[in-house]
């Protein structure tokens, strides 16, 4: 498990993390998004023992990963800009992980080298960013890590491979493997993450199972022959509300069922929920709490 | 790659080692043959040369391989400052710093490895050509003492892990390569300027300053110098100095494992976001800037005032001082920004500038008034008007040096005279030290307890070589009216002048040894010449040097003994037959 206390990383004047505070169960794909500067790649590198924490705690099996070999070997990151050495190949990258890498397998490498069609012996600078994003996940998904944080995962792969890669994280959380996805590309951690977390400005918004999340949160759309005012729906927890003519549209946190029950009471034509999306999910809270583009225009 | 060492432990470290070592390969190859291409080829090539050269059948090799050893030791300590900087590149780039500091290898255990790794391929050339001097050494050619080789080589390796620890120092607390060779460089070559810009401060303001060994101060500025230095010694005279003495090998070895402590204690909190930027600790700046300031503040203070300590130094010097660390702001930070984080470094120079010419002024140690305690002194010497003294009496020369200390002139007034009798203290304490003084006492300052003193060292000096001359002959010459003069004086004769001489001497007053006026055209000098010279001795002896009280013999009437004993040899009728 994966466990922040009150964990605090400054850089000069900047807080990067503010005193955030969560778990990463095992065994789970957790989806970390944020806006930018939000601190997602920050926490990556305090979980892989890159960072050093300025305050509170970052605990991998309840040990702090930094400068600690035995938990670091649990742990492999990639992060945004992957490193290869100078002019080298796969080949070559294969032989450099295979020394570092206790649990590295060939035979997961040979797998993975024929589901992405790449040139083992081409020097990997010459590759594209998607080929080269699609080297760095061969090459970490191989060393069978029983952690794997993968800072920006779907940069720079085509919608085929990006399923190709859910396919594969998912088969290597069902082989014991916890997974740790830092994205903007929200739709494809909607399909495979069971827990998320948002950050803004290096705090939590939101960490939670995404279905909790679903359920916590609710987009309404109301028809109405007259439009009540604004403050009638004083009464529910809106993060977002806009009118369109007669119609209402929504987004409220709470139970589904007091929602629409208080909304019936004002007498709509017509009332629908619609799930929300977690971007929707995510853009919503983000609102809330200022960060918002009719703001930033 | 066979991943499984001892007993089948995989491990990660000793990998990291065999894949450096891997990837240092090209850089050895060439390296190597660099280094075989200086020996054994080229040395095997000099050698040929130089016995057609001095048509000789056998060369002393140690002609040639001073030399060689000497660019090899740099050239190797150089490689392996660049393999450094080669393996150690992970921490300037950002992807780099990330994929080394997500590795299960502890920052200790790959600062080790990357180090040694580094070390080891610079050892190979270093073998190699050690190998080449060896081989060419056993050339019946070639006379050559194969243990000082060796011993060259093993010194060699020994101060390129010295060296390479330090320069490692300047890696670990950098963000970015630029930065770090401009700290090595201003560290490196910053100190021993700012030791000669003290010593040379010292030499000019304080009184009874010898001359300064600047090798000796500056071979403790950096272990670069410490090396060349020590290594050079030992090249000149590698019968003589033993380069593994206790004295040089136990502080080195500690030494080196302070710095390799250090350099793992910051490299474990090295802040891994500093890669990148300028310097990965606050506290490299602030002494790379206060150096940078330090010399500066020397130069312009020098180029106003010549370095003496008056205002002309002081306002320049800190304008100087202020300008060097702006600078040094300017360029790590590339461009103006944070240009008040100067303050520090210019602060803290401006405090030891101070502190260090306060220091000479008020003379804080005691150096001027400084006379050795006579039951510390094993023996003396005292070189006056290039008469060699060496006092017997070791209390008159204490004596002499105190009446020379009690009276020095003021430091305003050191600048001013020209006319001075100069007289150079050599102590041999009993501790083996040597403590040397060198004055320049102006004829104003004259007085007859130090005439005394002179006097009575003087003949006494001159009585004791005469009874001590084992020859027959006696030499003169000189010039006199323009007109060198040289000729041999018989024993009796010779003795005469030399017995005339010091009867004189010891008549003359103070105005007689002091002299105003300084007539150096005419000089005249009694030698004894040993007919019978052992080998390895000198042949010659030197007793009068009558230009050291410089007036003309022709003129001067004061020393009669010596005018009369000099007009009983004919001199100009004898030099004329000699020219003749």
């Amino acid at each position: 498990m994966i466990k922040a206390i009150n964990l605090t990383k400054k850089f000069a004047e900047k807080c990067a993390l503010d005193n955030v505070s969560f778990e990463i169960p095992e065994g789970s794909i957790y989806g970390l998004v944020g806006s930018n500067g939000s601190g997602k790649s920050t926490f990556m590198r305090l979980i892989s023992g890159v960072y050093m924490a300025d305050g509170g705690e970052i605990l991998v099996d309840n040990e702090n990963p930094f400068d600690n070999s035995l938990i670091k070997s649990k742990i492999c990151y990639l992060p945004d800009t992957p490193y290869f050495i100078h002019q080298s190949n796969l080949n070559e990258m294969m032989r450099f992980y295979k020394m570092i890498y206790k649990d590295f397998s060939t035979e997961r490498f040979e797998q993975l080298l024929k589901i992405f069609p790449l040139d083992r012996r081409a020097r990997i600078s010459t590759m594209s960013k998607g080929m080269q994003r699609q080297a760095a996940l061969i090459l970490s998904i191989s060393t069978k890590p029983k952690y794997l944080l993968l800072d920006e995962a779907f940069d720079g792969l085509d919608p085929i491979m990006r399923k190709v890669l859910k396919s594969l994280l998912a088969e290597g959380v069902s082989d014991g493997m916890t997974a740790v996805i830092a994205s903007h590309n929200l739709r494809d951690l909607d399909e495979l993450c069971d827990t998320v977390g948002i950050l803004h400005n290096g705090k939590v918004l939101l960490n939670d199972d995404i279905e909790n999340l679903r359920q916590g949160i609710h987009k309404i759309q109301a028809v109405f022959n007259m439009v009540p005012d604004i403050s009638a729906f004083d009464g529910l927890d809106i993060m977002n509300i806009e009118k369109s003519g007669s119609v209402v549209q929504l987004v409220a946190r709470g139970n589904e069922t007091e929602i629409k029950e208080y909304i019936a009471r004002l007498l709509p034509q017509f009332l629908e929920i619609i799930p929300p999306s977690f971007e929707e999910i995510f853009m919503y809270e983000l609102e809330v709490n200022g960060y918002d583009a009719k703001n930033i225009l | 790659m066979t991943q499984k060492i001892f007993c089948n432990k995989f491990c990660p470290t000793f990998n990291m080692l065999l894949f450096t070592l891997r990837k240092n390969l090209g850089f050895t190859a060439v390296a190597t043959v660099l280094a075989l291409i200086l020996s054994p080829f080229y040395m095997m090539n000099l050698v040929e040369n130089q016995l057609e050269y001095y048509v000789t059948e056998k060369l002393n090799f140690q002609e040639i391989f001073f030399p060689a050893a000497i660019i090899l030791a740099i050239g190797a300590t150089l490689f392996l400052v660049i393999l450094l900087y080669i393996n150690f590149s992970f921490l300037f780039s950002k992807s780099a710093s990330d994929a080394f500091h997500s590795m299960p290898i502890s920052r200790t255990k790959m600062l080790l490895s990357r180090f040694f790794a580094s070390y080891i391929s610079s050892l190979v050339p270093v073998i190699a050509a050690y190998i080449g001097f060896v081989a060419v050494s056993f050339s019946p050619s070639v006379e050559a003492n194969v243990s000082a080789i060796i011993v060259a080589g093993l010194f060699t390796v020994f101060m390129m892990l010295f060296c390479g620890a330090f320069a490692l120092l300047f890696i670990i607390t950098a963000g970015t390569v630029f930065d770090s060779v401009v700290a090595f460089a201003a560290l490196n070559v910053g100190l021993p300027v700012i030791v000669a810009l003290i010593c040379s401060m010292c030499e000019d303001n304080l009184y009874g300053v010898a001359s300064i060994d600047y090798v000796y101060a500056w071979q403790y500025t950096s272990p670069f110098t410490f090396s060349l230095i020590k290594f050079l010694a030992f090249l000149e005279e590698p019968l003589l100095v033993n380069p593994f003495a206790w004295g040089t090998t136990v502080p080195v070895i500690l030494l080196t494992a302070v710095i390799m402590i250090v350099s793992i204690l910051l490299y474990r909190r090295r802040k891994c976001e500093t890669a990148g930027t300028a310097y990965a600790y606050r506290f490299v700046p602030v002494i790379i800037g206060t150096v940078v300031s330090v010399i500066c503040y020397f130069i312009l203070g020098a180029i106003f005032a010549n370095d003496r300590l008056e205002i002309s130094f002081w306002i320049p010097g800190v304008i100087g001082a202020v300008l060097g660390a702006v600078i040094y702001n300017i360029v790590i930070n590339r461009g103006f920004k944070n240009i008040k984080r100067a303050v520090a470094p210019v602060s803290i120079a401006l405090v030891f500038i101070f502190t260090v010419t306060a220091g000479i002024s008020l003379d804080v140690f005691g150096f001027e008034d400084y006379v050795p305690e006579k039951s510390d002194i094993a023996n003396v010497n005292v070189n006056y008007r290039g008469m060699s003294m060496n006092f017997d009496d070791i209390e008159l020369a204490t004596d002499l040096h105190k009446l020379i200390v009690r009276d020095k002139p003021e430091r305003s007034y050191r600048e001013t005279y020209s006319d001075y009798e100069y007289f150079h203290y050599t102590y041999t304490l009993r501790s083996g030290e040597t403590v040397e003084r060198r004055y320049f006492v102006p004829f104003t300052f004259a007085t007859a307890e130090k005439a005394e003193i002179i006097k009575t060292e003087l003949t006494n000096e001159l009585e004791r070589q005469f009874e001590e001359y084992g020859g027959n002959e006696f030499s003169l010459d000189g010039n006199v009216g323009g007109e060198y003069i040289n000729v041999m004086l018989s024993h009796a004769e010779g003795e005469n002048l030399v017995r005339s001489y010091i009867t004189d001497l010891k008549n003359a007053d103070t105005r007689q040894l002091f002299r105003e006026e300084y007539n150096s055209i005419d000089t005249l000098h009694i030698y004894g010449s040993w007919a019978n010279a052992k080998p390895d001795e000198y042949d010659y002896k030197s007793f009068v040097s009558y230009s050291s009280f410089s007036f003309s013999f022709r003129n001067d009437k004061e020393y009669v003994n010596f005018q009369r004993a000099l007009s009983e040899i004919d001199i100009e009728a004898r030099n004329r037959a000699v020219e003749k």
